[in-house]
């Protein structure tokens, strides 16, 4: 088999160079650029691929940079903390003190919030409560000196013995209640309606109590107002004027489990942050909104590793992006963070971390719609192949749960994990906004894509290493082995389905894998676009193209050079394309141009040469330069082209001039040549290889339908182009052989429908025995059935069983019936006819005969 | 051992606390650790009233923490030692509020804070100044028995025990 070409797009060669560029800068990049419409400039930080509105300056963010070492495990972290941070997820690390878990958050929230912006933080102890992560009470507008007298007497009052009795009674009542709701008593929004009065009620309690203390005191004036000073919580959703802060939860777990459930309601649509949190304050329940620039991270230590074994309450765990640093992979940073005796030694620190290309993903600018494309049909898919994921995975962690690494030994986790249904959501999430493309199609892939996002969304949630790789093995069966293959009904090719009839006597049913599916429905998908693409019409100018042959003569060359055994080809193909590439494309032009020309000729050059590669791969086209040597279109060539077309119908034809439109246009017209080959593309700059291959399919395309197609004298020759299409190396020798044999007769005065003929039933049908006529004649205008031939069929019928098919660009005509009705073995078919329809009726007209003879047999 | 030698024993262990600028095993940027004097038992003959009066005068300032509840008291002091360049040295007599544990984590991690709601603004950023340090002295009792955060240890990085 030949080597495959392919040249990356405008698109891919973008998204190639900035991911060197991320290479080259370590994996963070600034960006500064101009919106088009509002002209405003704006900045962005692309951490791994991932890009983010940035309001710091390029300054903070190379000091930033310049300050953190980034290993394998940091870069595989900050990404995901990039992906969370955009898609408004909340996100938790959990892993060993020490390991960076607060340290990436506040760096990455340094490089989009500036390195001098506080970072809103809040330090779990086991003594955190609703008064830290919620907010308190207190007198509003007081001088320096009334705030320490204040707090003094704030001081007191904590001390007192009814503040300590209604803080006991709160804690007794929200224990309760969270109790109820994790023995699932109460459902999640009766539990944010109780726990909302419960808070109102201390909350309330609490600052009653305040200013009587501090009017018994005389501390405060009896008209002195209040004010509630807001917690993290809610300071991250509506602090900033509105705008809210990212917070960071540090030591998340060791919170009491009471408290974890304030943070129950960031839980939103889609798994992502919700659209506000409420707080029951005096005037009722005030809503808190989620700021433009609200973002909530959380680090956790492994609970089996803490002292007391404060575990995240499992109902939170489901609300957020949950990533475990494995103690394995963060030993290993730590080696080498001492190897480079803590980032000292320079040499060491670029050789052991350096930015990982495997960890650059670049996104597809504009991906594809994948719930709505295709009448929804990939979206089914997708769905299908996650809701297997997701039920596997659910399955595996219920059965086998997951274990964590502890001085070397597993101990099996007592960290619990709730799956209600937000991963997939985020999964979902993810496809809309983090595509990748394939190398080797060009095209979104999706199959790659799910399998990031499975990585991310489930598999970050296991310690287990040895669970994580089981669990990549189930993905990859799922995808691309047999467990995960399902019967679809896909698009065939002619010669597939005139094949499995005359096997099987139906259309078999195909199974492919999901990767398969996706890919094929992904790859539909483009073709309908270039397809669309095609309907503009493009002239190729080419300047003085040095393409001075058709390629035909050049595919001679091409065969030569690789005339070699198959297995060898592979190694040849390039080789040979190198060889005449340096011969009919020279790196100069042989004349003396001036020095702009030469650039002009350069980028042409560069374009046809690039096509000349696309066809060469195609194996199957006529290039024509139309133009001589005096720069006019050569009547000559025009001549042999319209020979070629009447001809040579099957294979696509380029034509290439350096002439505009109009003029080629006349010169199409003036030698009768069929406007349907005379489509033009235009190369300006950069070479557009999908159109010459729109091209390329809309001369012989590899599926028609019926409806696309009307009355033409060429259209049985072009549905025999389609099946002929189907590559068959060897179909030459097939249809000599066959020749040789007189296996098929074919009757026809028609040069072209005969030759077509002769290969696709030859190719395709492989019969042993069949007779086509074409009951036309050549140059009859009448549309009448050529008797002749009516009676060559019925002299052939009389003598045989083989199977007699007529084809007439005209309706069935009474004399004909009459022959059909005598002789079973005769069909007839107006054309346009479907080749399958051929196949199908050869089938029967073989399948009765046999019949008939085991009748006359059984008789005997 | 006498007092002298314990005297001498908490100036060098003062001038480590100063001198000592680590480098973030994360990143390259040089930091400045927390001191933690430990009296091993409750009847030691010094005090961090002691460990205070080593250092020379107007160098530092000293609080007690005695109120579980409180953190404004040292909140407000800290940014003031921090501005004038001073040490702070804290007795150490209950278990410290929630928020004091979040800034003294926060100042090992990154030596720098952010408080709330303080002096009028929403947020606040504090930097370490480089001049200025922050020793705690506590009774291993009081660390072992009442100190409720797990981790307590880890936000220092020179240890005396006395």
């Amino acid at each position: 088999m030949s080597e495959k070409f392919r040249f990356p797009s405008l698109e891919e060669k973008k998204e190639q160079e900035t991911k060197d560029t991320l290479k080259e800068e370590g994996g963070i990049l600034y960006e500064t650029t101009k919106d088009p419409e509002s002209e405003e400039e704006k900045n962005y930080l692309n951490v791994l691929g991932v890009k983010i509105e940035t309001y710091a300056s390029k300054e903070d963010v190379e000091e930033i940079k310049n300050e953190i070492i980034l290993s394998k495990l940091d870069q595989r972290l900050l990404r995901r903390i990039a992906e969370s941070y955009s898609l408004k997820q909340a996100l938790l690390f959990e892993g060993d003190p020490g390991a960076g878990k607060t340290f990436l958050f506040k760096k990455f929230i340094k490089m989009v919030h500036g390195k001098d912006a506080p970072v809103l933080d809040l330090v779990g102890t086991p003594r955190t409560s609703e008064l830290d992560i919620l907010g308190h009470w207190a007198p509003k507008g007081l001088s320096e000196d009334e705030t320490k007298k204040y707090d003094d007497q704030l001081r007191e009052y904590m001390e007192l013995p009814t503040n300590q009795g209604s803080s006991d009674e709160f804690n007794k009542e929200l224990e309760k209640l969270n109790d109820d709701f994790t023995s699932k008593k109460i459902d999640e929004s009766q539990f944010q309606d109780e726990f909302g009065n419960l808070t109102t009620k201390y909350v309330n309690k609490q600052k009653e109590q305040l200013m009587d203390f501090c009017q018994t005191s005389k501390l405060l004036k009896p008209d002195a107002e209040w004010e509630f000073k807001e917690g993290a919580l809610l300071k991250a959703y509506s602090g900033n004027e509105g705008r809210g802060y990212p917070l960071i939860v540090d030591e998340f777990n060791i919170i009491p489990s009471n408290y974890q459930q304030i943070f129950l309601q960031i839980g939103g649509e889609g798994g992502a942050l919700s659209e506000s949190v409420s707080f029951w304050g005096n005037s009722g329940k005030t809503s808190y909104e989620r700021g433009k620039d609200t973002w909530i991270c959380f680090a956790s230590n492994f609970p089996e590793k803490t002292p007391g074994r404060s575990e995240v309450v499992a109902p939170m765990s489901d609300r957020l992006l949950w990533q475990v640093l494995p103690a394995e992979e963060y030993q290993e940073k730590k080696k080498a963070i001492k190897r480079t005796a803590g980032g000292r030694l320079q040499k060491r620190k670029k050789e052991l971390f350096t930015a990982e290309a495997d960890f650059i993903k670049i996104p597809i600018e504009k991906g594809v719609e994948w719930d709505k494309v295709l009448d929804e049909k990939l979206g089914e898919q997708i769905a299908d192949v996650v809701d297997m994921l997701d039920e596997e995975f659910v399955q595996y962690y219920g059965k086998v749960g997951d274990s964590v690494s502890i001085q070397g030994e597993k101990r099996r986790r007592t960290q619990q994990m709730e799956f209600s249904g937000r991963n997939p959501l985020r999964l979902f999430s993810y496809l809309d906004n983090f595509q990748v493309r394939s190398q080797e199609s060009g095209f979104v892939d999706f199959p790659e894509t799910i399998k990031d996002a499975f990585e991310i969304y489930y598999l970050g949630r296991l310690a287990d290493l040895e669970a994580k790789e089981k669990m990549r093995s189930l993905f990859s069966e799922i995808m691309t082995g047999d467990t995960g293959k399902i019967k679809i009904q896909v698009e065939l090719s002619l010669r597939e389905k005139v094949n499995d009839i005359i096997e099987n006597g139906k259309i078999k049913e195909i199974t492919k894998t999901r990767k398969e599916v996706l890919d094929g429905l992904v790859k539909s998908i483009f073709v309908e676009e270039e397809e669309k693409e095609d309907e503009k019409e493009r002239i190729i100018v080419s300047e003085d193209s040095p393409l001075k042959n058709s390629l035909e003569k050049v595919f001679n060359e091409y065969k030569e050079l690789t005339n070699e055994k198959e297995e060898k080809k592979s190694k040849t193909h390039s080789k040979a394309i190198d060889t005449l590439l340096k011969k009919y494309f020279p790196s100069q032009p042989k004349n003396e141009r001036k020095e702009n020309e030469s650039k002009k000729y350069h980028t042409i050059n560069n374009s046809l040469k690039e096509v000349f590669k696309e066809l060469l791969e195609l194996e199957q086209a006529v290039v024509v330069n139309l133009d001589n040597s005096e720069g006019d279109i050569s009547d000559d060539k025009l001549f042999n082209m319209r020979d070629l077309i009447k001809n040579k119908i099957t294979d696509p034809i380029i034509l290439l001039s350096i002439k505009n439109k109009e003029t080629f246009t006349r010169e199409i017209e003036k030698n009768n040549l069929d406007k349907k080959h005379a489509k033009f593309i235009k190369i300006d700059t950069g070479v557009e290889l999908v159109s010459v291959r729109s091209l390329v399919n809309s001369i012989a395309p590899n599926e028609i339908s019926k409806e696309s197609l009307k009355y033409d004298k060429q259209i049985f020759d072009k549905l025999v182009a389609d099946v002929f299409f189907e590559k068959n190396p060897n179909i030459e020798k097939e249809i000599s052989e066959l020749q040789a044999k007189e296996k098929i007769i074919v009757l026809s005065g028609n040069e072209p429908i005969k030759q077509s003929l002769e290969r696709a039933l030859g190719g395709v049908l492989e019969l042993d025995k069949a007779v086509v006529i074409d009951l036309d004649s050549y140059n009859d205008n009448n549309n009448r059935l050529n008797s002749t031939r009516m009676s060559q069929a019925k002299e052939i019928a009389m003598r045989t069983e083989t199977p007699i098919i007529l084809l007439s660009m005209s309706k069935i005509d009474s004399s004909t019936n009459d022959l059909l009705d005598k002789y079973p073995n005769i069909r007839f078919f107006q054309q346009p006819v479907n080749i399958v329809d051929i196949a199908k009726a050869y089938k029967e007209i073989i399948d009765k005969t046999k019949e008939e003879s085991i009748k006359k047999d059984g008789k005997k | 051992m006498d007092k002298g030698k314990l005297q001498e024993k908490i100036k060098h262990f003062l001038d480590i606390v100063e001198k000592n600028i680590i480098t973030n095993p994360l990143s390259n940027k040089p930091l400045y650790e927390n001191g933690l004097v430990v009296f091993e038992n409750n009847n030691s003959d010094l005090s961090a009233r002691d460990v205070f009066e080593i250092l020379p005068k107007g160098k530092g300032v000293f609080i007690t923490i005695n109120n579980p509840h409180d953190y404004g008291e040292f909140i407000k002091t800290f940014s003031i030692t921090n501005r004038e360049g001073q040490w702070l040295i804290i007795d150490l007599q209950c278990d410290p509020h929630p928020k004091i544990i979040g800034a003294l984590k926060k100042i090992t991690e990154d030596n720098e804070t952010v408080v709330s709601d303080f002096k009028g603004k929403e947020l606040s950023l504090i930097k370490l100044n480089s001049k200025t340090r922050i020793v705690f002295c506590a009774n291993r009792l009081l660390i072992e028995d009442k100190i409720s955060y797990p981790y307590f240890y880890n936000i220092f990085g020179p240890i005396l025990n006395l």
